[in-house]
């Protein structure tokens, strides 16, 4: 089964906090600013439940890890019946200190029994409200007992660690993306060109996909950009079986023929002297393979979300999609997609076009007590697709 | 698979926007669409996406992808659509190589999506208990060169389980009563962990799995609903309000420079005059041209009526070692 090795990354996730890492013997990794060694989630499991203890995180069981964990549930017996006895003028009811606290966990005290402290302190406690003590407790727990669960590394893991960075991915939420790659039909084979500004989001969840089939992936990136735009891609952790066919490209470039010519030309005569130059000539030498390639290769799937203008990337690609082949255009914003339909419509030769959003709604579900979360996220962005055919 | 339609080969016809029909390729035949008589003759080897001449039109020949077939699928069933299939593959970390069992078939609109992302390694075993409605399934797949992807099965999954044991890395259940398979469910899936989705249209069916759920020590449990809008295009043509303030401060404007032009015979500002004379015109010509005040403005407006409620989707995670 699929255990962490050296090198590897990892999803943790504590209470509804979700972080990537990588897993580095003898390297701390950074959570609130404290450092935090990984080496003992080496050869444990997905899924497998951690304890913070002395700067490790050291793997716990998973039942007792569970009880820990477990939300409450307080039979009322000990609770007020409402809230009328409740006053709350903000100084006296907690009378264990800040200090105290910070004093407790410096000495390595358990998350329990600093809680069960602050109960046993807490003035208003008992006159709460079951229901009260029980949310009482639970927020509790979610700031003094810190389990973490480390798991392998999904698309919707991804997804789950970016949903409060979402300006990263320029706002691709979880059900866009699903949508997305629906649209595109990626699949096994497939010759996929994808110009993104999400981390490697998208162009992870295609590799995936396509999962080392004869198809080619194109990653356009601007030139200018770092090489390195594309963190998704390694937090997944792929073999080199899924990332043989995938080359990264300067979009600019695309459609230059004299491109080609002009860098084959410019070949340096002497060898290459240190490893560093001999590794950036070969990546320069992937780009223009990459870039060979994609003059030959007809496409079919074509994905922007891009902060690049669309319309201008679309016009630019359109004419590289085989026949009955899709795209997909993903903005924050339906008037670049707009733009998009109407040269589509101009120039013909496309059929299937839409522009959809969609609705995401979370629900909690409790007996007696169920209803939609009060926070749902608003925007999801829009998708322009469709399909290629011949005019 | 190959690009060519070939004598056999199941075709989509796209006749318009939400106009699709279904067919197979026989040489001789005749297909009656609303643009004329298609000749099956004119289908078989060319490229999928290409333009079929009718006699009074033509229409576009597609192959069988998931999203054109979840449209034009014959309806044995409800079945899901590409907003909740969609969702569901990306919460269930459905890849290729994964291991999916699906309870009930239905119309396999479900099914056709399931088996692309799980190409080329893994595998669909999806049961239903109505007989005819699993023949018609396991056909399909044939005809659409699915089978070795997927295994369909006749069965009643509430009393007779999945068959197999500790195989399962998700499954997927669209059925009346998902609580009553929660044992089942824990039975097939992978002991290392894995996921479960269930699909109820009632929240009632939802707080029943969820508790079943809580009582097998299933863990990371929510439910979401998803919608999909897909917008209209419309141009917008809005028409001006003519304010009368407005047309008076432009003739006050219009009065006072007209009764300054004849003082203007000073050399030196004559330069100045003359642009000033020329914006002076242009913003002139503006407002005459104004009569026609509309702008017209391409938009994309959500639907006046949509499908408001499909289902609730719920999702949870169980590792029994
Ligand atoms: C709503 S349909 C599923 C539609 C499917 N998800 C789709 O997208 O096409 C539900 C199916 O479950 C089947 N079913 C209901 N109870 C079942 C059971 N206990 N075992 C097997 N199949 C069952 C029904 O016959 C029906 O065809």
């Amino acid at each position: 089964m699929s255990t962490f090795k050296d090198g590897d990354h990892a999803v943790l996730t504590c209470h509804d906090r979700t972080k990537i890492v990588q897993i580095r013997k003898g390297r701390p990794i950074f959570i609130d600013k404290n450092k935090i060694f990984l080496d003992h989630l080496i050869d444990q499991r997905d899924g497998s439940y951690f304890e913070l203890k002395d700067k490790y995180l050291c793997n716990i069981g998973t039942n007792q890890a569970k009880k820990l964990i477990q939300t409450e549930d307080i039979s009322s017996d000990n609770a007020g019946q409402d809230n009328r006895d409740l006053c709350d003028d903000g100084s006296v009811n907690q009378t264990l200190q800040h200090e105290e606290i910070e004093q407790l966990k410096s000495e390595g005290v358990s998350g329990q029994l600093i809680i069960s402290q602050l109960v046993s302190k807490s003035a208003t406690f008992e006159k709460k409200t079951a229901f009260s003590q029980q949310k009482y407790l639970n927020k509790k727990k979610k700031k003094y007992i810190l389990i973490y669960r480390a798991w392998k590394p999904s698309i919707r893991l991804l997804c789950q660690a970016y949903t409060h960075d979402l300006q990263k991915i320029l706002y691709l939420r979880r059900d866009t993306l699903a949508m997305l790659l629906s649209l595109s039909n990626i699949n096994h084979g497939s010759n996929v060109a994808i110009v993104e500004s999400c981390q490697g989001l998208i162009l992870a969840s295609v590799i995936q996909r396509c999962a080392g089939g004869n198809g080619f992936i194109f990653n356009l990136t601007p030139a200018g950009e770092k090489n390195s735009t594309s963190p998704c891609c390694d937090f997944m952790d792929f073999s080199n079986e899924y990332t043989t066919n995938v080359y990264t490209i300067p979009i600019e470039n695309v459609g230059d023929l004299n491109t080609i010519e002009r860098a084959n030309q410019a070949k340096p005569i002497e060898k290459p002297t240190n490893e560093k130059t001999l590794q950036a000539l070969e990546r320069r030498q992937r780009r223009l393979d990459g870039l060979q390639l994609f003059e030959k290769t007809k496409l079919n799937s074509l994905i922007i979300a891009s902060k690049y203008d669309s319309l201008s990337i679309l016009q630019h690609l359109i004419d590289y999609l085989a026949l009955s082949s899709h795209f997909v255009i993903y903005s924050q914003t339906v008037q670049n997609l707009l733009e998009c339909y109407q040269f589509l419509k101009k120039r013909g030769g496309n059929i299937h076009v839409e522009i959809a959003d969609s609705w995401l709604r979370e629900y909690q579900i409790l007996d007696e007590r169920t209803h939609p979360f009060i926070r749902m996220s608003g925007a999801s962005g829009y998708l322009l697709s469709g399909m290629i055919v011949q005019s | 698979m190959t690009n060519l339609i070939q004598e056999g080969s199941k075709v989509i016809l796209y006749l318009g926007y939400n106009n699709l029909h279904v067919i197979k390729a026989k040489a001789n035949e005749v297909y009656q669409t609303k643009f004329g008589a298609l000749k099956h003759n004119d289908l078989i080897g060319k490229e999928f996406g290409s333009k079929i001449i009718c006699t009074k039109g033509y229409v576009h020949a597609l192959s069988v992808i998931p999203e054109l077939w979840t449209l034009a699928l014959p309806h044995r069933t409800q079945i899901l659509y590409m907003a909740d299939i969609s969702l569901i593959l990306l919460e269930l970390d459905i890849k290729p190589g994964s291991i999916v069992i699906e309870a009930g078939t239905g119309s396999g609109s479900l099914s056709h999506s399931i088996i692309r992302s799980l190409r080329p390694n893994g595998h669909l075993y999806t049961f239903e208990f109505h007989e005819l409605r699993s023949n018609l399934a396991r056909n399909e797949f044939e005809e659409h060169g699915l089978s070795q992807f997927v295994t369909v099965q006749h069965r009643d999954v509430l009393s007779n389980g999945f068959e197999h044991e500790n195989i399962a890395d998700a499954v997927f259940l669209d059925l009346p009563a998902p609580w009553n398979a929660i044992e089942h469910v824990m039975k097939v899936l992978k002991k290392t962990g894995g996921r479960l989705c269930t699909f109820s249209p009632c929240i009632e069916q939802v707080q029943r799995t969820c508790q079943r759920l809580h009582m097998n020590n299933f863990e990371e449990i929510n439910t979401v609903e998803c919608l999909r809008r897909i917008h209209e295009f419309r141009y917008q043509h809005r028409s001006k309000i003519r304010f009368t303030a407005d047309q008076n401060q432009e003739e006050i404007i219009d009065r006072k420079s007209n009764k300054r032009e004849p003082d203007d015979d000073d050399g030196d500002e004559e330069e100045e005059t003359t642009t000033n004379k020329k914006l002076k015109n242009d913003s002139e010509a503006t407002t005459k041209r104004q009569p026609q005040e509309t702008e017209s403005t391409l938009t994309a407006i959500g639907p006046l009526v949509m499908p408001g409620h499909t289902g609730y989707l719920t999702f949870a995670y169980i590792k029994q070692e």
